[in-house]
């Protein structure tokens, strides 16, 4: 893991650093799109990455494209509009007159548990992180760990301790205060093997803790470039609660489902599984951390149906949609009582070429997949306005993201030469190209969702105009997920659609020692990108970390193991008596505090 | 019979049309089938001529599923006119005929899908003709990849139609055997073979066909199978209680004193009599199977794309039901319209095929 | 349905009990087999319930840790028995992808697809016979020619079609009625009183409801109207016409009533169908009953609960037929009308 959030490293790396901030809630912007949520969660459906990639230069030839940016204007234009309405009623209802109410969010997948020791999906890891409970640090805009549950810490000389002092006037639902005994053994059971953490390499460099006293905790470390970062997403567990229940048994203790407690601005109510989560505002939340919040309750349901959570939207049912269909984002907009927004999520999706078997072998013939496939074109099909070309493994949100890429353009033509080169041509004249008497054809794997479905068909119809055959296959994701990671790696391609992370680890993707490893689809390794991404997870030295993440980009987009297609843009559709919505890319509830609705709409 | 030769002659101009005359209402199907074709090659004339001209395969396929219609309905019309009772009483049935001429012309639309179809159902535009409403162009709009929808409707009839009469094909051949088996075996071998039935009848369908579709490689052959070998109880408890019934009949006893074997029996002498039933089963069964194949590719796990089936197509518009409501809509009008068909011919043949009914 | 010539005689109370004991009996096995095949088929899928944590950044150890803790990591025949035996001691195991017991999930679902179905089933049989029974009277008027082009146009229509075209509707032109269109309640539904409570409650019901039972409705009116037809011809009509009786005497008295009796036994038939069709409605209406809860689980490979969901499906449909056919037995004209 390494890269982005430089400051958790230099924390680390600095000794005697010690930051000292005034305990408030963090500014949430929406304009610079470079904050990182990051949550570790295969999202199959086309997702949501980011924004317009920077520094990349439209072809003017194409005028789809040239639609697309006046499409991109007139959005800018509109959502500043909204902006202005926004800040209008902010000035028109008091503060005082701002509380009350209940808020309903609606999103396409169930919360099937808030216990942050077994979740795994986007909306679990937010209602944690935000909603129910409290993390140690929370993110900044530059991915900065800013003072939250702890007060302040600091690292002594040596660099190899850190003592957090927490703050004393957080309590847990039931009354109990929040003390260092609580982050002590939540630190516990996320690194103890018997528990499933999804991803214990956030603490890979923590080795030991020591409770000092009620509200003092010290930990024993090792330098690494994203220190704290893992403190900013995992939230704190309740010991008094869960501290009796055996390791192994956590994973299924009723907490998560039934009896959550946490420590977070609001309080858990009822659940009603499959369709909703109910939480009512924790009115003895420190006013420094926000307070109190405005809505008196927060319910989130579930419809998994998008023209259902539209219908309920308009009929004022729900009041947010998160993760809107782009394609209704334009029609929700025509509606005066509906606001749309976006903000640039880290989702991203690719097609990985199995570089063990022919012809993907040959990184010319990966290049021509590239150059032949018009990602323009699948951007706008499959995310309207709300996605945009990937470049490559890093996000541009990301501060290491380099801003001098330019994607591969769409160049059929190039691709034919390629494939030329590479000995493939139509010899037969059946529009389909061979080499040594074997056609030029593959299967394309994906899940059967109607967005990879469309993907598959421009694919096959692109790539046969340049004689390429291809046959898109759709499987269910439990079937499809051993058929990419078992050791025989029995596909020629397939596409999927994932999230990246603040820190870029990815060496179980790439790394030559783990081509057996199930994540690593490609089986393309470069000992020379080894060392890069070695070395990309103990420097903790910006300028150093920037250059090796370009190393990394450019490493692996000239050698196309995956053809990167799109960035996401998460789409926010509301109700315009919702107010106070700042999402970024650290997810839609980190401003959930201030959420607030209109006086004569509350039910 | 002077007069009737004299109507004859009218076939000569007409294929079928003394059959009109003669009172079998059914006979109508063939002018009709015949008006229609013609029409349509009289309309379809430049895309003929162009076929001709550079011949492709999906078109010379078109052209000779044409010709034979033809002659098949040439045929048909110039046969003799005596209409026998059963087909007399199907005649009569309003809508048994209204059914086979929706189905005469369904399946004529999608054999002839080449000839007929105004666009290329897979050629895709992702510029300014994605999402567009039913318009003089594009009589029911296109998708969300750009392509005419008529055009891949008319291409869907093929894939539903085809699986729906595969899918009942099988089930009908699987059923029909172990029911006939069971009925005339008798004892434990009618016993187990019964409780597999109710086995078969009492697990859920889609967990049987979503595992079993990721068992192995997705194909349209696999749905065909899936879907018979998941339909095939409703035939075989039919078939056993029909061979229960004329089991001991004389005609029976008297085969199986005659030293026949069981398989004999079975196939010469009890099968043939019992094929009413099954035909009309068979015929209600091609509806059931084109609505499974529906909600199965609704769920996402049908057809492999390209290739799409009336259910594919309405899944694939599901997710923009109120701005594009046209590729929801009329597929699933298609479906509902060929299986109302096919229920009413279904209806028309058991009134019609067994004598105590329908008069 | 030529049951009516049957004789059978009103069994005493212990025949029924030792009837339906029987019946019981050969359930039993018919069951286990219905559970174990699911068992091997399900394991002979590809993909086991770590599917759902799958992301590069997921260890395999961390995926290995999980699927031990599931006890995936036995032989097949061991889990087996294991998920048999703790099946018959009532114990139906760990939702892994609720991360709930499984009873607790199916406690939540049955209801309601119970609901539900007998929504869909009280509105298949109460309109579909009003209607069969209204057309068989008025037999050949036009009426009767349109309801019959109806009835056959909506039975021989997609159920989740008919669904999705209702969405539709309810969102665009009859938008004005405020129909909700997901899901089994509203939000505030926790702080309505008891009457609002089912108001709401039954407005959530209406969409699907009639997505599910409209196509049944249909093939039960033309059942129906099959039945009452058959009923007017028969010879006690005719006599209670020439005794004089008003005709509307004669129509519900005799005529519908013994049109009726063979419809009681097309219910338990139907149970299944409708249970059936559920799955589809429910993934449709996001209604949070049996049938979603088995499609989500069979997708996420989560054994027990597909196992369960299954269980119960097998269970309804050998229930549907015994009630078919102990009410086949029970109603026998001649014991009443002769």
């Amino acid at each position: 893991m390494v890269a982005s959030a430089s400051d958790f490293g230099r924390m680390a790396g600095i000794p005697g650093f010690r930051l000292h901030l005034p305990p408030r809630v963090p500014p949430v912007s929406r304009a610079p799109a470079r904050f990182v949520f990051i949550t570790w969660m295969l999202l199959m459906l086309p997702g949501c990455d980011s924004g317009p990639p920077r520094g990349a230069e439209r072809t003017p030839a194409q005028e789809s494209a040239a639609a697309e940016e006046l499409e991109r204007e007139s959005r800018r234009a509109y959502s500043e509009a909204v902006d202005a309405a926004d800040s209008i009623a902010h000035t028109e209802v008091s503060e005082s007159d701002r509380y009350g109410g209940t808020i309903v969010v609606a999103g396409r997948n169930d919360i099937v548990t808030l216990n942050p020791l077994v979740s795994t999906d986007m909306e679990s890891a937010q209602h944690q992180a935000y909603v129910l409970f409290t993390t140690l640090v929370r993110s900044g805009p530059e991915f900065e760990p800013i003072p939250w549950l702890a007060r302040d810490w600091d690292v002594d000389p040596e660099g190899d301790r850190i003592t957090f002092r927490l703050r004393d006037d957080l309590y847990w639902h039931d009354g109990v205060p929040v003390t260092a005994a609580d982050v002590a053994f939540t630190w516990e059971r996320v690194v103890d093997p018997a528990v499933p953490f999804f991803n214990p390499a956030y603490f890979d460099a923590w080795e030991a803790v020591e409770v000092l006293d009620e509200y003092t905790v010290r930990f024993t470390v090792r330098p690494s470039s994203n220190l704290l970062y893992g403190w900013a997403v995992t939230a704190i567990l309740p010991e008094h609660i869960l501290g009796e229940v055996p390791p192994s048994e956590l994973a299924t203790h009723p907490f998560g489902t039934v009896e959550p407690v946490g420590s977070g601005p609001f309080r858990f109510v009822e659940r009603i599984p499959g369709d909703r989560w109910v939480f009512e505002a924790n009115p003895d939340f420190p006013e420094a951390l926000g307070g109190r919040p405005y809505a008196d309750r927060l319910v989130y349901r579930q419809i998994p149906e998008d023209a259902v959570s539209e219908a309920a939207l308009r009929t004022g049912e729900v009041h947010m949609v998160v993760d809107a269909d782009p394609s209704a984002a334009n029609r929700l907009a025509r509606d005066s009582s509906l606001v749309v927004t976006s903000y640039p999520s880290a989702e991203y999706s690719l097609i990985a070429w199995n570089t063990r078997r022919d012809p993907f072998s040959d990184p010319d013939v990966r290049r021509a997949m590239t150059l032949a496939i018009d990602r323009e074109a699948i951007a706008r099909v499959v995310r309207g306005a709300y996605g945009s070309v990937s470049m490559g493994p890093v996000g541009p949100w990301h501060w290491a993201f380099d801003p001098e890429w330019k994607p591969l353009p769409f160049d059929p033509d190039s691709a034919a030469t390629l494939l030329e080169g590479a000995g493939w041509a139509d010899t037969d004249s059946d529009g389909v190209r061979e080499k040594d008497g074997i056609p030029l054809s593959f299967e394309l794997y994906s899940t059967p969702r109607q967005s990879w479905r469309d993907i598959g068909e421009i694919v096959q119809a692109q790539l046969a105009g340049v004689g390429v055959e291809v046959q898109p296959r759709t499987r269910e994701q439990a079937s499809l997920i051993p058929l990419v990671t078992s050791p025989d790696r029995r596909f020629d391609a397939f596409m999927v659609g994932w999230s990246r992370d603040v820190p870029l680890d990815d060496r179980d993707l790439w790394a030559c020692d783990r081509v057996d490893d199930p994540m690593h689809f490609t089986g393309w390794c470069l000992s020379e990108l080894d060392a890069v991404l070695d070395s990309m997870q103990v420097v903790a030295d910006r300028k150093t970390l920037e250059r090796l993440t370009h190393r990394y980009e450019a490493l692996v987009v000239d050698a196309q193991p995956f053809t990167f297609l799109y960035n996401v843009e998460t789409v926010l559709a509301r109700t315009a008596s919702l107010h106070g919505v700042e999402a970024d890319v650290r997810g839609t509830w980190a401003s959930v505090s201030s959420w607030w609705l209109d006086p004569e709409s509350r039910r | 019979m002077t007069e009737r030769s004299g109507i004859r002659r009218l076939d000569r101009v007409l294929p079928g049309l003394s059959r009109v005359y003669a009172g079998g209402a059914s006979g109508a199907i063939v002018p009709l089938a015949w008006v229609s074709l013609l029409a349509v090659a009289a309309w379809k004339r430049q895309r003929i001529a162009q076929i001709i001209a550079a011949p492709e395969a999906d078109g010379i396929v078109a052209l000779v599923t044409m010709v034979v219609l033809l002659g098949i309905t040439w045929f048909f019309g110039n046969r003799s006119s005596r209409v026998a009772p059963a087909e007399g009483r199907f005649g009569r049935h309003r809508g048994a005929v209204l059914g086979l001429g929706l189905l005469v012309l369904l399946a004529g639309a999608a054999l002839l899908a080449p000839l007929l179809a105004p666009f290329d159902p897979n050629a895709i535009d992702l510029g300014a003709g994605r999402l567009l409403p039913p318009s003089a162009a594009h009589w029911l709009g296109t998708d969300e990849l750009g392509r005419d929808l008529l055009s891949r409707t008319l291409y869907g009839a093929r894939i539903s139609l085809l699986i729906g009469v595969l899918a009942v094909a099988i089930a009908v051949t699987v059923g029909t055997a172990i029911g006939a088996i069971a009925g005339y075996a008798g004892g434990w071998l009618d016993t187990l073979l019964m409780r597999t039935v109710d086995l078969f009848l009492s697990l859920p369908r889609l967990v049987l066909l979503i595992t079993a579709m990721a068992l192995f490689r997705p194909s349209l052959p696999l749905i065909v199978l899936l879907l018979g070998l998941t339909g095939w109880m409703g035939v075989s408890r039919l078939v056993r209680g029909q061979v229960l019934s004329v089991r001991e009949r004389e005609y029976i006893q008297a085969a199986r004193a005659l030293g026949f074997g069981p398989s004999r029996i079975l196939g010469r002498h009890i099968l043939p009599n019992v094929a009413t039933p099954i035909i009309v089963a068979a015929t209600l069964g091609i509806g059931n199977a084109i609505l499974a194949e529906a909600a199965l590719s609704y769920l996402g796990l049908g057809v492999q794309p390209p290739i799409a089936s009336w259910g594919s197509i309405i899944q694939s518009g599901a997710d923009r039901l109120t701005d594009a409501w046209w590729i929801t809509t009329f597929p699933g009008l298609a479906i509902a319209f060929t299986v109302m068909s096919f229920n009413l011919v279904g209806d028309g043949l058991r009134d019609s095929l067994d004598p105590r009914r329908g008069e | 349905m030529g049951f009516r010539l049957q004789l059978v005689a009103r069994p005493g109370v212990t025949t029924l009990i030792r009837y339906v004991g029987s019946r019981l009996l050969q359930a039993i096995p018919l069951l286990i087999g219905v559970v174990t095949l699911i068992f091997v088929l399900l394991h002979l899928a590809p993909g086991d319930p770590t599917s759902l944590w799958f992301h590069p950044d997921i260890p395999p150890e961390v995926m290995e840790r999980m699927r031990e803790s599931m006890g995936l990591d036995l032989p097949l025949h061991q889990q087996y028995l294991h998920w048999l035996k703790s099946f018959f001691t009532g114990d139906f195991g760990y939702s892994y992808s609720h991360f709930r017991p499984v009873s607790a999930v199916i406690g939540d679902a049955l209801p309601a697809t119970l609901l539900l179905g007998g929504a869909a089933l009280l509105v298949a049989f109460g309109v579909g016979s009003a209607v069969g029974a209204w057309q068989a009277v008025r037999r050949g008027s036009p009426t009767d020619s349109f309801l019959t082009v109806v009835t056959l146009f909506l039975y021989s229509m997609p159920g989740f079609w008919l669904g999705l075209m209702l969405i539709l509707a309810a969102s665009t032109w009859l938008a004005w009625l405020g129909l909700p269109v997901s899901g089994m309640t509203s939000v505030d539904h926790a702080s309505l009183g008891p009457l609002g409570r089912m108001s709401d409650l039954a407005g959530h019901l209406v969409l699907p409801t009639v997505a599910l039972g409209l196509g049944s409705a249909a093939g039960v009116a033309r059942f129906m109207r099959g039945e009452m037809l058959e009923a007017i011809g028969q010879d006690y009509v005719r006599t209670a016409r020439a005794k004089g009786l008003p005709e509307g005497v004669v129509i519900r008295r005799h005529a519908l009533r013994n049109a009726l009796l063979p419809m009681v036994s097309l219910l338990g038939l139907y149970l299944p169908i409708l249970f059936g069709g559920a799955v589809v409605i429910e993934v449709v209406f996001s209604w949070p009953g049996m049938g979603r809860t088995m499609y989500d689980a069979v997708l996420a490979r989560d054994y027990p609960l597909v196992m369960a969901t299954s269980f119960l499906f097998g269970l309804l449909v050998i229930a549907g037929n015994l009630l078919a056919d102990l009410l086949y037995a029970f109603v026998d004209p001649r014991v009443r009308y002769d």
